[in-house]
Protein backbone atom coordinates (compact mmCIF):
# COMPACT_ATOMS: atom_id res chain seq x y z
CA UNK A 1 0.00 0.00 0.00
CA UNK A 2 1.48 3.37 -0.81
CA UNK A 3 1.73 5.90 1.77
CA UNK A 4 -1.32 8.05 0.02
CA UNK A 5 -3.48 4.98 -0.30
CA UNK A 6 -2.98 4.42 3.88
CA UNK A 7 -3.63 8.14 4.06
CA UNK A 8 -7.09 8.17 2.71
CA UNK A 9 -7.69 4.44 4.09
CA UNK A 10 -7.13 6.86 7.84
CA UNK A 11 -9.25 9.51 6.77
CA UNK A 12 -12.31 7.65 5.78
CA UNK A 13 -11.88 5.74 9.02
CA UNK A 14 -11.99 8.79 10.65
CA UNK A 15 -15.14 9.88 8.83
CA UNK A 16 -16.55 6.61 8.74
CA UNK A 17 -16.04 6.57 12.68
CA UNK A 18 -17.46 10.59 12.58
CA UNK A 19 -20.53 9.30 10.71
CA UNK A 20 -21.27 6.17 12.42
CA UNK A 21 -21.03 8.60 16.18
CA UNK A 22 -23.05 11.60 14.91
CA UNK A 23 -26.37 8.83 13.59
CA UNK A 24 -27.79 9.15 16.80
CA UNK A 25 -27.79 12.65 16.53
CA UNK A 26 -30.16 12.51 13.31
CA UNK A 27 -33.22 11.38 16.08
CA UNK A 28 -32.97 14.57 18.20
CA UNK A 29 -36.57 15.78 18.76
CA UNK A 30 -37.78 18.74 18.80
CA UNK A 31 -38.01 20.59 22.78
CA UNK A 32 -40.11 23.46 22.26
CA UNK A 33 -41.92 23.82 25.63
CA UNK A 34 -45.87 23.71 25.69
CA UNK A 35 -45.57 24.83 29.70
CA UNK A 36 -47.90 27.60 30.20
CA UNK A 37 -44.80 29.27 32.83
CA UNK A 38 -42.13 28.76 30.48
CA UNK A 39 -43.99 30.58 27.64
CA UNK A 40 -44.94 33.60 29.96
CA UNK A 41 -41.15 33.41 30.89
CA UNK A 42 -40.19 33.69 27.06
CA UNK A 43 -42.91 36.66 26.27
CA UNK A 44 -41.05 38.57 29.51
CA UNK A 45 -37.61 37.75 27.46
CA UNK A 46 -38.94 38.79 24.46
CA UNK A 47 -40.16 42.24 26.12
CA UNK A 48 -36.20 42.91 27.42
CA UNK A 49 -34.71 41.95 24.77
CA UNK A 50 -36.44 42.68 21.51
CA UNK A 51 -39.43 45.43 22.97
CA UNK A 52 -40.62 46.48 19.77
CA UNK A 53 -41.28 43.04 18.19
CA UNK A 54 -44.63 43.00 20.11
CA UNK A 55 -46.34 40.26 17.39
CA UNK A 56 -43.99 37.83 18.78
CA UNK A 57 -44.88 38.67 22.74
CA UNK A 58 -48.16 38.43 22.04
CA UNK A 59 -47.80 34.91 19.99
CA UNK A 60 -46.20 33.80 23.32
CA UNK A 61 -48.90 35.30 25.78
CA UNK A 62 -51.51 33.73 23.13
CA UNK A 63 -49.15 30.63 23.37
CA UNK A 64 -49.55 30.25 27.30
CA UNK A 65 -53.29 30.89 27.49
CA UNK A 66 -53.88 27.60 25.16
CA UNK A 67 -51.49 25.62 27.36
CA UNK A 68 -52.14 22.40 28.35
CA UNK A 69 -50.21 22.97 31.07
CA UNK A 70 -51.03 25.87 33.13
CA UNK A 71 -49.65 24.73 36.58
CA UNK A 72 -48.09 27.41 38.66
CA UNK A 73 -49.34 30.46 36.42
CA UNK A 74 -52.08 32.59 37.27
CA UNK A 75 -53.74 32.52 33.82
CA UNK A 76 -56.36 35.93 34.88
CA UNK A 77 -53.10 37.64 35.33
CA UNK A 78 -52.04 36.66 32.02
CA UNK A 79 -55.46 37.43 30.42
CA UNK A 80 -55.45 41.25 31.52
CA UNK A 81 -51.56 41.46 30.35
CA UNK A 82 -53.21 40.35 26.81
CA UNK A 83 -54.96 43.23 27.23
CA UNK A 84 -52.55 45.60 28.53
CA UNK A 85 -50.45 44.48 25.25
CA UNK A 86 -54.00 45.41 22.89
CA UNK A 87 -53.85 48.73 24.90
CA UNK A 88 -49.74 49.23 23.78
CA UNK A 89 -49.23 49.39 27.68
CA UNK A 90 -45.90 47.16 27.59
CA UNK A 91 -45.04 48.29 31.41
CA UNK A 92 -48.17 47.24 32.76
CA UNK A 93 -48.26 43.92 30.63
CA UNK A 94 -44.74 43.03 31.89
CA UNK A 95 -45.75 43.69 35.48
CA UNK A 96 -48.88 41.59 35.17
CA UNK A 97 -46.97 38.56 33.36
CA UNK A 98 -44.50 38.61 36.29
CA UNK A 99 -46.64 38.77 38.90
CA UNK A 100 -48.60 35.71 36.82
CA UNK A 101 -45.68 33.34 37.54
CA UNK A 102 -45.26 34.67 41.39
CA UNK A 103 -42.36 36.84 40.82
CA UNK A 104 -42.16 40.00 41.64
CA UNK A 105 -42.33 42.95 38.97
CA UNK A 106 -39.31 44.47 37.56
CA UNK A 107 -37.83 47.47 39.81
CA UNK A 108 -34.48 48.18 37.82
CA UNK A 109 -31.45 46.17 36.09
CA UNK A 110 -29.56 46.01 39.54
CA UNK A 111 -32.27 43.76 40.73
CA UNK A 112 -31.60 40.31 39.82
CA UNK A 113 -31.77 38.12 42.23
CA UNK A 114 -34.72 39.90 44.06
CA UNK A 115 -36.77 39.48 40.66
CA UNK A 116 -35.63 36.48 39.62
CA UNK A 117 -36.44 34.61 42.79
CA UNK A 118 -40.01 33.45 42.01
CA UNK A 119 -41.82 32.74 44.86
CA UNK A 120 -43.46 29.10 44.29
CA UNK A 121 -46.13 27.45 46.38
CA UNK A 122 -44.90 26.49 49.87
CA UNK A 123 -45.09 22.48 49.34
CA UNK A 124 -42.32 23.62 46.34
CA UNK A 125 -39.45 24.09 48.85
CA UNK A 126 -37.14 21.34 47.43
CA UNK A 127 -37.56 22.56 43.92
CA UNK A 128 -37.28 26.20 45.06
CA UNK A 129 -33.54 25.32 46.61
CA UNK A 130 -32.98 23.22 43.49
CA UNK A 131 -29.63 24.61 41.64
CA UNK A 132 -30.05 24.36 37.78
CA UNK A 133 -27.68 21.96 36.29
CA UNK A 134 -26.80 20.85 32.73
CA UNK A 135 -27.67 23.43 30.03
CA UNK A 136 -30.88 25.53 32.54
CA UNK A 137 -30.54 29.15 32.22
CA UNK A 138 -31.29 29.32 36.16
CA UNK A 139 -33.24 32.70 35.20
CA UNK A 140 -37.26 32.69 36.26
CA UNK A 141 -37.62 36.16 35.15
CA UNK A 142 -35.50 38.06 32.86
CA UNK A 143 -34.02 41.28 33.80
CA UNK A 144 -33.26 44.45 31.51
CA UNK A 145 -29.54 44.52 30.45
CA UNK A 146 -27.30 47.07 32.46
CA UNK A 147 -26.08 49.22 30.09
CA UNK A 148 -22.81 50.93 29.89
CA UNK A 149 -21.79 53.84 31.54
CA UNK A 150 -19.32 56.37 30.10
CA UNK A 151 -17.80 58.12 33.17
CA UNK A 152 -16.03 61.43 31.43
CA UNK A 153 -14.83 63.07 34.54
CA UNK A 154 -11.89 64.37 35.89
CA UNK A 155 -10.59 60.87 36.71
CA UNK A 156 -10.84 59.66 33.43
CA UNK A 157 -9.75 62.11 31.76
CA UNK A 158 -6.17 61.93 33.74
CA UNK A 159 -5.98 58.53 32.93
CA UNK A 160 -6.58 58.74 29.29
CA UNK A 161 -3.75 61.53 29.17
CA UNK A 162 -1.58 58.69 31.32
CA UNK A 163 -2.37 55.86 28.81
CA UNK A 164 -1.76 58.70 25.94
CA UNK A 165 1.62 59.02 27.90
CA UNK A 166 2.25 55.16 27.68
CA UNK A 167 1.14 55.04 23.86
CA UNK A 168 3.90 57.94 22.94
CA UNK A 169 6.38 55.60 25.05
CA UNK A 170 5.96 52.89 23.66
CA UNK A 171 5.98 54.64 20.17
CA UNK A 172 9.09 56.09 20.93
CA UNK A 173 10.73 52.94 22.12
CA UNK A 174 9.82 51.26 19.00
CA UNK A 175 11.54 53.65 16.49
CA UNK A 176 14.84 53.77 19.28
CA UNK A 177 14.47 49.98 19.01
CA UNK A 178 14.20 49.74 15.34
CA UNK A 179 16.25 47.77 12.97
CA UNK A 180 19.15 50.11 11.93
CA UNK A 181 18.82 48.81 8.32
CA UNK A 182 15.41 48.94 6.97
CA UNK A 183 14.56 46.46 5.42
CA UNK A 184 13.74 47.85 2.14
CA UNK A 185 17.12 48.91 2.00
CA UNK A 186 18.30 45.28 2.34
CA UNK A 187 16.02 45.04 -0.42
CA UNK A 188 17.14 47.37 -2.57
CA UNK A 189 20.77 46.12 -1.94
CA UNK A 190 20.34 42.74 -3.08
CA UNK A 191 18.42 43.84 -5.78
CA UNK A 192 21.17 45.96 -6.76
CA UNK A 193 24.16 42.95 -6.30
CA UNK A 194 21.54 40.81 -8.82
CA UNK A 195 22.17 43.48 -10.96
CA UNK B 1 26.09 39.60 14.24
CA UNK B 2 25.75 41.66 17.59
CA UNK B 3 25.11 39.16 20.10
CA UNK B 4 26.64 39.88 23.15
CA UNK B 5 29.25 38.16 24.15
CA UNK B 6 30.57 39.61 27.30
CA UNK B 7 34.68 38.88 27.81
CA UNK B 8 34.77 41.04 30.59
CA UNK B 9 36.36 39.92 34.31
CA UNK B 10 33.47 39.77 36.45
CA UNK B 11 34.95 42.66 38.44
CA UNK B 12 34.19 44.62 35.76
CA UNK B 13 30.37 44.04 34.93
CA UNK B 14 27.91 45.95 36.55
CA UNK B 15 25.88 45.10 39.47
CA UNK B 16 22.89 44.34 37.41
CA UNK B 17 24.37 42.02 35.12
CA UNK B 18 26.52 40.23 37.34
CA UNK B 19 22.81 39.65 39.11
CA UNK B 20 21.84 38.63 35.22
CA UNK B 21 24.99 36.15 35.33
CA UNK B 22 23.83 34.66 38.45
CA UNK B 23 20.24 33.58 37.22
CA UNK B 24 21.41 32.76 33.54
CA UNK B 25 24.07 30.09 35.44
CA UNK B 26 20.95 28.72 36.96
CA UNK B 27 18.22 29.51 34.74
CA UNK B 28 20.19 29.38 31.30
CA UNK B 29 18.08 32.48 30.25
CA UNK B 30 20.46 33.64 27.93
CA UNK B 31 19.61 30.63 25.59
CA UNK B 32 16.99 33.56 25.03
CA UNK B 33 20.09 35.76 23.07
CA UNK B 34 19.89 33.64 19.79
CA UNK B 35 20.24 35.24 16.99
CA UNK B 36 17.60 35.99 14.62
CA UNK B 37 17.50 38.20 10.94
CA UNK B 38 16.85 41.89 11.35
CA UNK B 39 13.75 42.06 9.06
CA UNK B 40 11.95 40.21 12.03
CA UNK B 41 12.04 43.51 14.06
CA UNK B 42 9.45 44.86 11.73
CA UNK B 43 5.86 45.44 13.12
CA UNK B 44 4.84 42.78 10.50
CA UNK B 45 6.56 40.01 11.65
CA UNK B 46 6.00 41.07 15.18
CA UNK B 47 2.09 40.19 14.98
CA UNK B 48 2.40 37.03 16.90
CA UNK B 49 4.13 38.94 19.96
CA UNK B 50 1.62 41.39 20.05
CA UNK B 51 -0.67 38.70 20.06
CA UNK B 52 0.93 36.87 23.10
CA UNK B 53 1.02 40.30 24.21
CA UNK B 54 -3.13 40.90 24.79
CA UNK B 55 -2.58 36.95 26.22
CA UNK B 56 -0.70 38.11 28.60
CA UNK B 57 -3.03 41.29 29.27
CA UNK B 58 -6.14 38.77 29.23
CA UNK B 59 -4.77 35.85 31.81
CA UNK B 60 -3.79 39.51 34.12
CA UNK B 61 -7.43 41.16 33.58
CA UNK B 62 -9.22 37.34 33.96
CA UNK B 63 -7.33 36.94 37.21
CA UNK B 64 -9.19 40.31 38.56
CA UNK B 65 -12.41 39.46 37.20
CA UNK B 66 -12.46 35.54 38.66
CA UNK B 67 -12.23 37.02 42.43
CA UNK B 68 -15.76 38.00 41.58
CA UNK B 69 -17.29 36.13 39.40
CA UNK B 70 -19.70 33.20 40.31
CA UNK B 71 -20.12 30.67 37.78
CA UNK B 72 -23.50 28.91 38.67
CA UNK B 73 -26.32 29.72 36.29
CA UNK B 74 -28.44 31.83 39.51
CA UNK B 75 -25.75 33.97 40.02
CA UNK B 76 -23.52 34.42 36.87
CA UNK B 77 -25.08 37.32 35.26
CA UNK B 78 -26.03 38.91 39.03
CA UNK B 79 -22.46 38.24 39.94
CA UNK B 80 -21.03 40.42 36.54
CA UNK B 81 -23.36 43.13 37.69
CA UNK B 82 -22.07 43.35 41.00
CA UNK B 83 -18.54 43.30 39.69
CA UNK B 84 -19.27 46.20 36.95
CA UNK B 85 -21.06 48.56 40.02
CA UNK B 86 -19.90 47.56 43.17
CA UNK B 87 -15.98 46.95 42.60
CA UNK B 88 -13.61 49.46 42.25
CA UNK B 89 -12.08 49.57 39.08
CA UNK B 90 -13.75 46.14 37.93
CA UNK B 91 -15.95 48.06 35.29
CA UNK B 92 -12.63 48.97 33.56
CA UNK B 93 -10.87 45.86 33.84
CA UNK B 94 -13.94 43.88 32.62
CA UNK B 95 -13.87 46.16 29.42
CA UNK B 96 -10.02 45.74 29.13
CA UNK B 97 -10.79 42.14 29.53
CA UNK B 98 -13.41 42.29 26.60
CA UNK B 99 -11.16 44.76 24.23
CA UNK B 100 -7.91 42.61 24.57
CA UNK B 101 -10.40 39.62 23.77
CA UNK B 102 -11.11 41.19 20.88
CA UNK B 103 -7.32 42.45 19.77
CA UNK B 104 -5.70 39.11 20.33
CA UNK B 105 -8.58 38.00 17.46
CA UNK B 106 -7.64 40.87 15.53
CA UNK B 107 -3.98 39.97 15.82
CA UNK B 108 -4.12 36.23 15.75
CA UNK B 109 -5.39 36.56 12.43
CA UNK B 110 -3.42 39.32 10.54
CA UNK B 111 -0.09 37.52 12.07
CA UNK B 112 -1.82 34.01 9.89
CA UNK B 113 -2.31 36.31 7.27
CA UNK B 114 1.36 37.59 7.44
CA UNK B 115 2.80 34.08 7.49
CA UNK B 116 0.78 32.67 4.99
CA UNK B 117 1.47 36.06 2.44
CA UNK B 118 5.08 35.51 3.34
CA UNK B 119 5.46 31.72 3.05
CA UNK B 120 6.38 31.26 6.45
CA UNK B 121 4.79 28.13 6.73
CA UNK B 122 6.84 26.10 4.10
CA UNK B 123 9.17 23.52 4.82
CA UNK B 124 10.45 23.07 7.80
CA UNK B 125 7.95 24.91 9.49
CA UNK B 126 4.74 22.99 8.42
CA UNK B 127 4.42 21.78 12.00
CA UNK B 128 4.51 25.10 13.33
CA UNK B 129 1.71 26.29 10.91
CA UNK B 130 -0.09 23.80 12.42
CA UNK B 131 0.45 24.67 16.12
CA UNK B 132 -0.51 28.44 15.04
CA UNK B 133 -3.73 27.25 13.28
CA UNK B 134 -4.45 24.68 16.44
CA UNK B 135 -3.55 28.29 18.56
CA UNK B 136 -6.61 29.83 16.57
CA UNK B 137 -9.14 27.88 17.44
CA UNK B 138 -8.38 28.20 20.88
CA UNK B 139 -8.76 31.91 20.67
CA UNK B 140 -11.83 31.31 19.05
CA UNK B 141 -12.38 28.73 21.54
CA UNK B 142 -11.52 31.40 24.62
CA UNK B 143 -13.62 34.25 23.04
CA UNK B 144 -16.86 31.49 22.51
CA UNK B 145 -16.95 30.28 26.08
CA UNK B 146 -16.03 33.52 27.35
CA UNK B 147 -18.98 35.16 25.40
CA UNK B 148 -21.01 32.13 27.54
CA UNK B 149 -19.45 33.31 30.81
CA UNK B 150 -21.90 36.79 30.81
CA UNK B 151 -24.71 34.58 30.78
CA UNK B 152 -26.82 37.02 28.93
CA UNK B 153 -29.31 36.56 26.37
CA UNK B 154 -26.06 36.79 23.78
CA UNK B 155 -24.05 34.09 25.83
CA UNK B 156 -27.13 31.41 26.54
CA UNK B 157 -27.91 31.30 22.62
CA UNK B 158 -24.32 30.90 21.57
CA UNK B 159 -24.22 28.15 24.60
CA UNK B 160 -27.26 26.54 22.78
CA UNK B 161 -25.96 26.67 19.41
CA UNK B 162 -23.13 24.97 20.66
CA UNK B 163 -25.03 22.53 22.10
CA UNK B 164 -27.13 21.68 18.99
CA UNK B 165 -23.82 21.42 17.00
CA UNK B 166 -23.12 18.47 20.16
CA UNK B 167 -25.79 16.82 19.44
CA UNK B 168 -25.46 17.12 15.56
CA UNK B 169 -22.08 15.41 15.60
CA UNK B 170 -22.64 12.74 18.31
CA UNK B 171 -20.37 10.97 20.13
CA UNK B 172 -17.73 13.54 19.05
CA UNK B 173 -19.53 15.88 20.67
CA UNK B 174 -19.72 14.17 24.29
CA UNK B 175 -18.26 16.73 26.29
CA UNK B 176 -21.18 19.54 24.90
CA UNK B 177 -23.33 17.48 26.08
CA UNK B 178 -24.93 18.44 28.98
CA UNK B 179 -25.48 14.94 29.77
CA UNK B 180 -22.13 13.96 30.50
CA UNK B 181 -22.44 15.39 34.27
CA UNK B 182 -25.89 15.76 34.89
CA UNK B 183 -25.88 17.70 38.51
CA UNK B 184 -23.00 19.86 36.90
CA UNK B 185 -24.19 23.08 34.93
CA UNK B 186 -22.36 23.45 31.62
CA UNK B 187 -21.73 26.64 32.61
CA UNK B 188 -19.20 25.65 35.25
CA UNK B 189 -18.12 23.33 32.86
CA UNK B 190 -17.44 25.95 30.28
CA UNK B 191 -15.80 28.18 32.88
CA UNK B 192 -13.21 25.60 33.71
CA UNK B 193 -12.78 25.33 30.00
CA UNK B 194 -12.07 29.51 29.97
CA UNK B 195 -10.32 29.65 32.81
CA UNK B 196 -7.71 26.74 32.91
CA UNK B 197 -7.99 24.12 29.55
CA UNK B 198 -7.79 26.40 27.59
CA UNK B 199 -5.43 29.30 28.70
CA UNK B 200 -3.62 25.93 29.87
CA UNK B 201 -3.40 24.22 26.14
CA UNK B 202 -2.95 27.91 24.83
CA UNK B 203 0.34 28.20 26.73
CA UNK B 204 1.68 24.68 26.53
CA UNK B 205 1.79 25.10 22.21
CA UNK B 206 2.58 28.70 22.57
CA UNK B 207 6.14 27.18 24.36
CA UNK B 208 5.89 24.52 21.41
CA UNK B 209 5.41 27.47 19.30
CA UNK B 210 8.55 29.08 20.66
CA UNK B 211 10.48 26.20 20.59
CA UNK B 212 10.17 25.37 17.03
CA UNK B 213 10.90 29.13 16.11
CA UNK B 214 14.41 28.65 18.48
CA UNK B 215 14.69 25.55 15.95
CA UNK B 216 13.79 26.59 12.80
CA UNK B 217 14.60 30.05 12.90
CA UNK B 218 12.44 33.13 12.25
CA UNK B 219 11.81 32.42 8.33
CA UNK B 220 13.71 34.35 5.85
CA UNK B 221 12.03 37.14 4.00
CA UNK B 222 10.31 36.32 1.02
CA UNK B 223 12.64 38.90 -0.89
CA UNK B 224 15.35 38.55 0.57
CA UNK B 225 15.87 35.09 0.98
CA UNK B 226 18.43 33.76 3.46
CA UNK B 227 21.14 35.34 2.47
CA UNK B 228 24.24 35.81 4.72
CA UNK B 229 24.48 39.98 4.12
CA UNK B 230 21.42 40.32 6.19
CA UNK B 231 21.96 41.32 9.37
CA UNK B 232 21.35 39.55 12.97
CA UNK B 233 20.39 40.59 16.34
CA UNK B 234 19.19 38.45 19.28
CA UNK B 235 16.12 37.14 20.01
CA UNK B 236 16.07 39.46 23.16
CA UNK B 237 15.63 42.76 21.23
CA UNK B 238 13.05 41.45 18.58
CA UNK B 239 11.33 41.12 22.46
CA UNK B 240 11.96 44.57 23.50
CA UNK B 241 10.71 45.95 20.08
CA UNK B 242 7.78 43.51 20.58
CA UNK B 243 7.30 45.29 24.05
CA UNK B 244 7.54 48.71 22.49
CA UNK B 245 4.53 47.93 20.70
CA UNK B 246 2.73 46.21 23.47
CA UNK B 247 2.78 49.11 25.04
CA UNK B 248 1.06 51.17 22.63
CA UNK B 249 -1.49 48.34 22.01
CA UNK B 250 -1.97 48.38 25.79
CA UNK B 251 -2.28 51.75 26.03
CA UNK B 252 -5.61 51.41 23.29
CA UNK B 253 -6.79 48.71 24.96
CA UNK B 254 -6.74 51.20 28.32
CA UNK B 255 -8.33 53.98 25.97
CA UNK B 256 -11.05 51.65 24.59
CA UNK B 257 -12.53 50.40 27.75
CA UNK B 258 -12.96 53.68 28.89
CA UNK B 259 -14.56 55.14 26.42
CA UNK B 260 -16.26 52.19 25.06
CA UNK B 261 -16.93 50.44 28.11
CA UNK B 262 -19.09 47.15 28.52
CA UNK B 263 -22.35 46.33 29.86
CA UNK B 264 -24.09 43.39 30.59
CA UNK B 265 -27.18 41.93 28.67
CA UNK B 266 -30.53 40.68 30.31
CA UNK B 267 -30.48 37.60 32.37
CA UNK B 268 -31.27 34.28 29.69
CA UNK B 269 -34.46 32.30 29.00
CA UNK B 270 -34.85 29.69 27.01
CA UNK B 271 -36.72 28.92 24.06
CA UNK B 272 -35.99 32.32 22.22
CA UNK B 273 -33.47 33.25 19.36
CA UNK B 274 -32.98 37.09 19.58
CA UNK B 275 -29.07 37.61 19.42
CA UNK B 276 -26.53 37.93 17.37
CA UNK B 277 -23.34 36.61 17.99
CA UNK B 278 -20.00 37.56 18.49
CA UNK B 279 -18.83 39.93 15.28
CA UNK B 280 -16.13 36.94 14.88
CA UNK B 281 -18.94 34.09 14.69
CA UNK B 282 -20.95 36.50 12.31
CA UNK B 283 -19.96 34.27 8.58
CA UNK B 284 -21.17 30.87 10.23
CA UNK B 285 -24.27 31.95 11.62
CA UNK B 286 -25.23 33.73 7.53
CA UNK B 287 -24.29 29.96 6.82
CA UNK B 288 -27.13 29.07 9.84
CA UNK B 289 -29.36 31.02 8.20
CA UNK B 290 -28.97 29.87 4.70
CA UNK B 291 -28.70 26.09 5.73
CA UNK B 292 -29.35 25.06 9.28
CA UNK B 293 -27.31 24.73 12.13
CA UNK B 294 -25.03 22.61 10.03
CA UNK B 295 -23.74 25.55 8.38
CA UNK B 296 -21.76 26.37 11.55
CA UNK B 297 -20.37 22.76 11.65
CA UNK B 298 -19.52 22.48 8.28
CA UNK B 299 -18.59 26.20 7.81
CA UNK B 300 -16.05 25.45 10.62
CA UNK B 301 -14.79 22.11 9.47
CA UNK B 302 -14.04 23.27 5.76
CA UNK B 303 -12.48 26.79 7.46
CA UNK B 304 -9.77 24.41 9.44
CA UNK B 305 -9.56 21.73 6.72
CA UNK B 306 -8.28 24.30 4.35
CA UNK B 307 -5.87 26.36 6.90
CA UNK B 308 -4.66 22.84 7.88
CA UNK B 309 -4.03 21.78 4.06
CA UNK B 310 -2.06 25.00 2.85
CA UNK B 311 1.65 24.02 4.10
CA UNK B 312 0.67 20.51 2.12
CA UNK B 313 -0.63 21.91 -1.03
CA UNK B 314 1.62 24.74 -1.27
CA UNK B 315 4.82 23.26 -1.64
CA UNK B 316 6.60 24.94 -4.06
CA UNK B 317 9.91 26.79 -2.16
CA UNK B 318 8.89 30.37 -3.49
CA UNK B 319 8.10 32.68 -0.21
CA UNK B 320 7.71 35.66 -2.50
CA UNK B 321 3.84 36.68 -2.91
CA UNK B 322 4.43 37.63 -6.45
CA UNK B 323 5.38 34.29 -7.59
CA UNK B 324 2.26 32.42 -6.03
CA UNK B 325 -0.31 33.44 -7.66
CA UNK B 326 -2.45 30.39 -7.20
CA UNK B 327 -2.30 30.67 -3.94
CA UNK B 328 -2.42 34.03 -3.37
CA UNK B 329 -5.59 34.21 -5.35
CA UNK B 330 -7.10 31.37 -3.70
CA UNK B 331 -6.29 33.11 -0.41
CA UNK B 332 -8.22 36.31 -1.34
CA UNK B 333 -10.71 34.10 -2.22
CA UNK B 334 -11.55 32.49 1.08
CA UNK B 335 -10.88 36.52 3.01
CA UNK B 336 -13.32 38.12 0.35
CA UNK B 337 -15.77 34.77 1.03
CA UNK B 338 -15.20 35.26 4.85
CA UNK B 339 -15.95 39.33 4.85
CA UNK B 340 -18.90 39.26 2.43
CA UNK B 341 -20.57 36.43 4.73
CA UNK B 342 -19.63 38.74 7.91
CA UNK B 343 -21.32 41.75 6.44
CA UNK B 344 -24.58 40.00 5.16
CA UNK B 345 -24.85 38.81 8.97
CA UNK B 346 -24.33 42.59 10.06
CA UNK B 347 -27.78 43.17 7.95
CA UNK B 348 -29.80 40.50 8.81
CA UNK B 349 -32.40 39.19 11.41
CA UNK B 350 -31.23 36.55 14.03
CA UNK B 351 -33.82 33.57 12.69
CA UNK B 352 -34.92 30.48 15.20
CA UNK B 353 -32.88 27.88 14.64
CA UNK B 354 -32.80 25.99 18.05
CA UNK B 355 -35.22 23.81 19.17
Amino acid sequence: MTRAKRLLTIAAFVVGLAVAVAAPATAHEDEKSTEAGVLVRQAIALMVNTPRDTMAVEDKVDDALASEKPAGVNLDLVTAAKEALAAADLHRARALLEVSIGASPHVNDMAVLPVGRTAGPPSDTAAALRLATGEESGTNVAVDALAARRHLDAGTWAVLAALAVMAGAGVALAIRFRPPVPVRALRAGTAEGRT
Amino acid sequence: MATTVDHEPPEHRSRARRALDVVDDRLGIKALEYPVPEHANGLGWSLGGLTAATLVVLIATGIFLAQWYNPVPEEANASVRYLVTHVWAGEFLRSVHFWAAQAMYVLAVLHLLRVFVTGSYKAPREANWLVGVAMFALVLGAIFTGTVMKWDQEGFEALGHNLEIGRLVGGLGFWFSPRLARDVSILTRLYVAHIAIIPGLLLGLFALHGMLLKRHGISPDPVLGAVASEPTEPFTHHLRRIAAFALVVAAALGALALLWPRGVGPTPVEGIEVTKPPWMFWWLFTLENWVGLKGILWGTGVLFAVLVAVPFVDRSPDRWWRRRPVAMVLGALVLVLLVALTVLMAVTTPAQHLG
